[in-house]
């Protein structure tokens, strides 16, 4: 990445975040802080053919909103109203210029019940109603109007990694100039085709539990969510007296080639982005002092991850401290860039660092700190990956502004 | 969004399209202008019927079939898009070593989702781990970036027609912080029954088709620009559309282009926006690919892209494109060299 010496200053304004372990930023801290889980049966569909049963479920609430809206797009609009309400925005009001989005499933469950009466032979006019709700970009068109907004809404699906990709879109509109302030975030819900998915592939741990960096790790946990976070330039935070919670100050995405899902062993795209990232934010491995890492559970994708930070960091290794929120709420897919990147700015507000749950002994490829209880700790730069399916590798930096 | 000043410019283009393997079959198929013929496809044993006409992508000579590991059991989307992709490299004469791309889709690899999913509904113990990772959004992204080598930046978009604009815009910041010095920016889409069906139940005069169309984008060099860019203008409602049509209509510099390529699909309650928007452009100025080639849904803003860089390349002209829309934003702008 070419040096942009004039690029203005990237703000976070305002953060929404709903996850299995609650529907605002409150709920979510208070259970990180308490190791707190909600990893449970899977009751939207029928699972008993799946050697897993459990994933993440967020307890939805009953909102008055639009009946077409699918789960995923009702996770979304809970981030986002709470972010607006932190951000202090109207979106009838604010200018706004654009959103952008990551999902990897969209409203897969609509579009799996028009699947399910088209295999059946029940081709009628309810259909059209399906077809229309099932396509991702109504979905947000529907949620928009839900809050009064008209403008462009980019949906970025690159797997795991939408989420952060949509919010490093958002920091590239600013810093080219394209944009003042705009809405970024990242969601999925459970559905019945993504979960049969990946248990096909084993990649769900068996038990239920996700272990990401434990020596007898045995996979992901699936979860749902969604984050929103408002991102404006520095001076159109200052226009309006808005509060900046942190500042965006390093992205960068690279593809890893290796296979559409198993990733390089030794990390070579993860090294490319996290060295890029911290060249945009004019920082050195060390001067990162946490790391929510992708850290799914699974023993490809973990291994993969602390080769790279081993060495991304070299021999300051060490005193990088590096947790998988997954271990707590599951894998958000879509949503888990965007979710830990608002975590991110909640230990940066908060100056502490989440666990990794359920560790019972260290994989012996963590060479750094690996957090296994929550802790209170100076946070000045906080790093967050995502890798996805197809190769996709993101990282975001986010500084405190303290 | 108000637009970054970038050198960019088109330097090829390549297509896969009913009309054939290649830009010059579709350039000659949308300047010829006669519908290509239909066909009645035919549903999976077992699976109710399908209820409209199609028009598909016709099998390829050896040459164009993309070659690689990746390729062996993909899905036709992706076969399509690494052939117009490779298409656009070779006519540039390119092997970029830092190259981005941008997959811009609608519905992307249906035919593996409607298989993976009725392999779940028949039994789930048994449904194969190998075709799920082809039903995701970028799957196809993925193959093409392992074929080309592109390590760098490669995305993927879905939505509507709004999001090629949206995507070339993307590309353009790429181009302009150095991070790459070409970007492929593609759309791709497949034929399945269940997604025709799905059109079929919007109108039942639409005609399903697929294809893939990419441009090769460069910061600076020779070849044509996008000139003028109008919206993406968000809309909730049909009615809305209308307006927003009109809109995008009055603040594209059309007057000064000498041709239009348009959305329609030769359907009046489908064309009503565009009809109206454009009353005042002579019909002889128009092209309409959708009527020559179908309903391609995420491929046809790209379809009318390439017309629009071919025929600024080759006849050195300025040409509007109007993206209307489906169902969220319109969009417009204008080609020229």
């Amino acid at each position: 990445m070419v040096p942009q010496p004039n690029a203005p200053r990237v703000l976070v304004t305002g953060v929404g975040i709903v996850s299995s372990l609650g529907l605002n930023w409150a709920a979510n801290e208070q259970s990180l802080r308490q190791h707190a889980t909600n990893f449970r049966p899977v009751d939207l569909f029928d699972v008993s053919g799946c050697v897993a049963k459990t994933a993440g479920l967020v307890d939805l609430p009953q909102e008055p909103c639009a009946a077409t809206l699918s789960r995923g797009t009702r996770l979304l609009l809970g981030a986002l109203r709470e972010a607006l309400a932190q951000a202090g925005l109207n979106l009838k009001q604010a200018g706004v210029d654009a959103m952008v989005i990551g999902t990897s499933a969209g409203a897969m469950e609509i579009g799996e019940a028009y699947a399910r009466r088209e295999f059946q032979g029940l081709q009628g006019r309810g259909q059209l109603a399906l077809v229309d709700a099932y396509q991702p970009q109504r979905q947000m068109s529907l949620m928009t109007e839900e809050v009064g907004w008209r403008g462009p809404v980019t949906l970025i699906s690159n797997a795991c990694a939408s989420g952060a990709n949509a919010v490093g879109r958002g920091l590239e509109l600013i810093r080219s100039g394209r944009a003042q302030r705009v809405i970024v975030g990242g969601y999925d819900s459970l559905s019945e085709l993504v979960f049969a998915g990946f248990d096909s592939l084993r990649a769900l741990a068996p038990s239920g539990v996700p272990r990401p960096f434990d020596a007898a790790r045995d996979g992901l946990a699936l979860g749902e969510g969604a984050a929103v976070l408002v991102l404006e330039s520095e001076a159109a935070a200052v226009s309006r007296q808005a509060t900046a919670l942190a500042e965006l100050t390093g992205y960068a995405t690279a593809t890893d080639l290796h296979h559409l899902t198993q990733p390089d062993p030794a990390g070579g795209a993860a090294i490319r982005t996290m060295t890029a990232a911290c060249a945009m934010a004019r920082l050195v491995p060390e001067q990162i002092d946490y790391i929510n890492s992708h850290g799914t559970g699974t023993p490809y994708n973990d291994a993969a991850e602390s080769a790279a930070i081993t060495a991304w960091a070299g021999n300051k290794v060490g005193q990088i401290a590096v947790s998988s929120t997954k271990s707590a709420m599951g894998h958000l897919l879509g949503g888990a860039g965007a979710v830990e990147a608002a975590i991110c700015v909640m230990a940066l507000c908060g100056q502490w660092l989440p666990a990794s749950l359920h560790v019972r002994e260290v994989d012996p490829c963590v060479t750094f700190d690996l957090v296994q209880a929550f802790r209170p700790a100076v946070v000045r730069s906080a790093l967050t990956n995502s890798f996805g399916f197809g190769g996709t590798n993101a990282t975001l930096i986010l500084q405190s502004l303290r | 969004m108000s637009a970054a000043t970038s050198p960019s410019r088109i330097l090829a283009c390549g297509a896969v399209s009913p009309a054939g393997w290649g830009c010059e079959a579709l350039l000659a198929a949308v300047l010829d202008g006669a519908p290509l013929p239909v066909i009645q496809p035919e549903c999976e044993p077992g699976k109710s019927g399908v209820l409209g006409l199609c028009r598909r992508v016709p099998s390829p000579s050896p040459a164009w079939v993309p070659k690689g590991q990746r390729f062996r059991r993909c899905s036709p989307v992706t076969r399509f898009a690494a052939a117009a992709a490779q298409e656009a490299l070779d006519r540039a004469g390119l092997k970029p070593e830092r190259l981005g791309i941008v997959m811009c889709l609608m519905n992307g690899c249906v035919n593996f989702s409607n298989r993976f999913y009725s392999e779940v509904l028949v039994d789930v113990a048994h449904a194969s781990p190998i075709i799920f990772p082809e039903t995701v959004f970028n799957a196809p992204a993925s193959h093409v970036a392992a074929h080309l080598g592109a390590d760098g930046p490669v995305t993927t978009l879905i939505g509507d027609s709004d999001i090629l604009v949206s995507g070339y815009e993307m590309a353009e910041d790429w181009l302009a912080s150095g991070v790459i010095t070409h970007c492929l920016v593609i759309a791709a889409e497949e034929y399945d029954w269940l997604r025709a069906n799905g059109a079929h139940y919007h109108h039942r005069g639409i005609i399903a088709s697929e294809g893939a169309a990419a441009l090769l984008l460069g910061a600076g060099g020779a070849g044509p620009a996008v000139q003028q860019v109008v919206g993406p203008i968000a809309y909730h409602t049909q009615a809305e559309r209308v307006q927003a049509v009109a809109a995008m209509a009055q603040a594209l510099h059309w007057h000064s282009a000498d041709w239009l390529i348009d959305d329609g699909i030769g359907l009046t309650a489908l064309d009503r926006a565009e009809s109206e928007a454009w009353a005042g452009c002579s019909p002889s100025l128009r092209l309409s690919p959708k009527c020559i080639l179908g309903h391609t849904l995420g491929a046809a803003p790209a379809f009318q892209m390439v017309v629009a860089a071919e025929l600024a390349r080759q006849r050195q002209v300025r040409v509007a494109v109007s993206m209307p829309g489906n169902n969220t934003a319109a969009t417009g702008c204008i080609i020229g060299c």
